[in-house]
């Protein structure tokens, strides 16, 4: 039965009944003479019997609508709780609407269910056939790589030492790029489980420099931490990810600035909510072409320096993911006062 | 010279065992072992030093062979530290060599040979400090007069993510 049906019908018998009784009562008022007073008293105790009625008619009808469609709510909050799906009773009573809503409602909840057992299903697949390529090819790569390393040590002429030396070079570039495939496809597949701890960042941010003094020196560049004067306040982060993003900005800078440059890095904060650590490289800059693409997957600039460099075009693409994981971001701007360029790392404040 | 220590290398692929029994042999002691079952014989008659373990291997995996160790008292109790060095990388992985007790995780295709064995010498000379049996007598000492490693040589670590 609908819920107009029902309703009409309620009020009708409402009608009904509330005339019925007037007539009634008036005829038994007439009939019996009975005083003003006493008239009143009978009055009183049968609009309270119908009240009762109506009340009793009231509480039906909500059960019959509400209770299901409560039970519904707290089926769809269990669901996307935990997973589970909880069956809903609707009374035959129910008004026609109510019980089509509920059946069609978890209709959808188990496709949802569904959908979901499917996507995750998928991933596992794409992760596993990943992660059995990956094994696949680290084997042999493993065999290839360590033969040449222990051929170079034996006694080579110089072309035989410049063959075996190269030819090492692109197994360990094979070895990152199989590396790099993997992390973006767990990154991807969000089965990447962030391990979240508090950070206090310019402690964290100074042995980062530190560990890369020694390449500094050797490429002629000067390398500097300026830590901000205020302190900052601490970070949430997973620090290995942080660290792999920092090393690859780090090393970035360094990279590509020529001898006699300088590369320095700095902290701040961005309002209350995120603070910020800056990269500042005095390279040759990316080149205006290259600004909306540089942290697409596989882009490389087309610039010597990225050409001796080697890289895959897969570090700044995780690089950014990684932070967008945190809730931050990474970007970059062409240095106004000189050349070169400043990466920022944005991150939330640790709550 | 590292004279006493005895390797115990569990690893299926022919080429991959040679290649580390090379640089091992003159300098360590090898009892080599293509799978877990294999490694669990030698471990009921051996001690070695240290454990180089695979994980994908035929007839009992790495992770098998942890557990088996683990439930085997007389094995177990002769505490020989293991290093995973297999080409199975990914966290999960990680997470559950250590959870069987593995000391360290190495994977294959990124480290050299000679890095394999620098963790093999760290590993032994901090474990004669800490638990577990004082492994050999060849502590501080090997790690001063390790083999030499022609660092300069061998190409340097891999290279960074660059763009």
């Amino acid at each position: 039965m609908s819920l107009r049906t029902y309703f009409v019908s309620m009020f009708l018998f409402f009608v009904v009944a509330g005339y019925g009784l007037a007539w009634f009562y008036g005829q038994y008022v007439l009939m019996n003479g009975i005083e003003y007073h006493e008239a009143l008293e009978i009055a009183f105790v049968a609009v309270s019997i119908l009240l009762m009625f109506i009340g009793l008619l009231l509480i039906f009808t909500e059960r019959v609508i509400a209770g299901p469609v409560r039970d519904l709510t707290k089926t769809v909050n269990n669901f996307s709780e935990n997973g589970e799906i909880v069956p809903v009773r609707t009374s035959r009573l129910a008004p026609k609407e109510v019980r089509v809503l509920v059946k069609t409602f978890l209709g959808f909840v188990v496709q949802v269910k569904e959908s979901q057992k499917r996507t995750a299903e998928t991933a596992r697949i794409k992760t596993d056939f990943i992660s059995t390529a990956a094994h696949q090819i680290r084997t042999p790569l493993t065999g290839i790589r360590w033969a040449l390393e222990a051929l170079l040590q034996d006694d080579l002429k110089p072309e035989q030492k410049e063959l075996i030396t190269s030819a090492t070079e692109k197994s360990h570039e094979l070895v990152n790029i199989v590396k790099t495939l993997l992390d973006i496809s767990s990154i991807e597949s969000g089965k990447y489980k962030y391990t979240f701890t508090r950070v206090s960042m310019q402690p964290f941010l100074a042995k980062e420099v530190e560990e890369f003094q020694h390449l500094a020196e050797d490429r002629k560049i000067s390398l500097r931490f300026l830590p901000s004067k205020t302190p900052l306040p601490d970070v949430r982060v997973d620090k290995e990810r942080i660290k792999w993003v920092l090393d690859n900005l780090i090393e970035n800078a360094i990279r590509y600035t020529p001898e006699g440059g300088s590369v320095e890095v700095w902290d701040g904060s961005i309002g209350t909510e995120k603070i910020a650590v800056y990269v500042r490289d005095t390279g040759i800059g990316i080149p205006n072409a290259d600004r909306a693409n540089i942290f697409e997957r596989f882009f490389r600039s087309s610039n010597a320096i990225a050409k001796e460099n080697g890289g895959n075009g897969l570090g700044l693409y995780i690089a950014r993911t990684i932070a967008t994981d945190h809730g931050g971001d990474l970007n970059f701007v062409s240095n106004t006062k000189g050349i070169g360029t400043t990466f920022t790392l944005s991150l939330p404040v640790a709550p | 010279m590292a004279q006493d220590i005895t390797i115990l290398v569990v690893e299926d692929d022919p080429i991959l065992k040679n290649l580390l029994g090379r640089t091992f042999s003159g300098t360590y002691h090898v009892f080599f072992a293509s799978n877990g079952k294999e490694a669990l014989a030698i471990l009921k008659e051996h001690t070695p030093s240290i454990i180089l373990l695979d994980i994908m291997m035929p007839d009992m995996d790495g992770f098998t062979f942890m557990e088996q160790v683990n439930t085997h008292p007389e094995i177990a109790e002769k505490h020989v530290p293991i290093m995973i060095v297999s080409n199975l990388g990914q966290q999960k992985d990680v997470e559950h060599a250590k959870e069987l007790g593995a000391k360290e995780y190495l994977v294959k295709a990124e480290v050299s040979v000679e890095e394999i064995v620098a963790k093999i010498q760290e590993m032994l000379s901090t474990g004669q400090s800490t638990t577990g049996q004082p492994t050999s007598s060849a502590d501080n000492g090997s790690v001063e007069s390790a083999q030499p490693q022609s660092q300069d040589t061998a190409p340097m670590q891999s290279p960074e993510q660059s763009i």
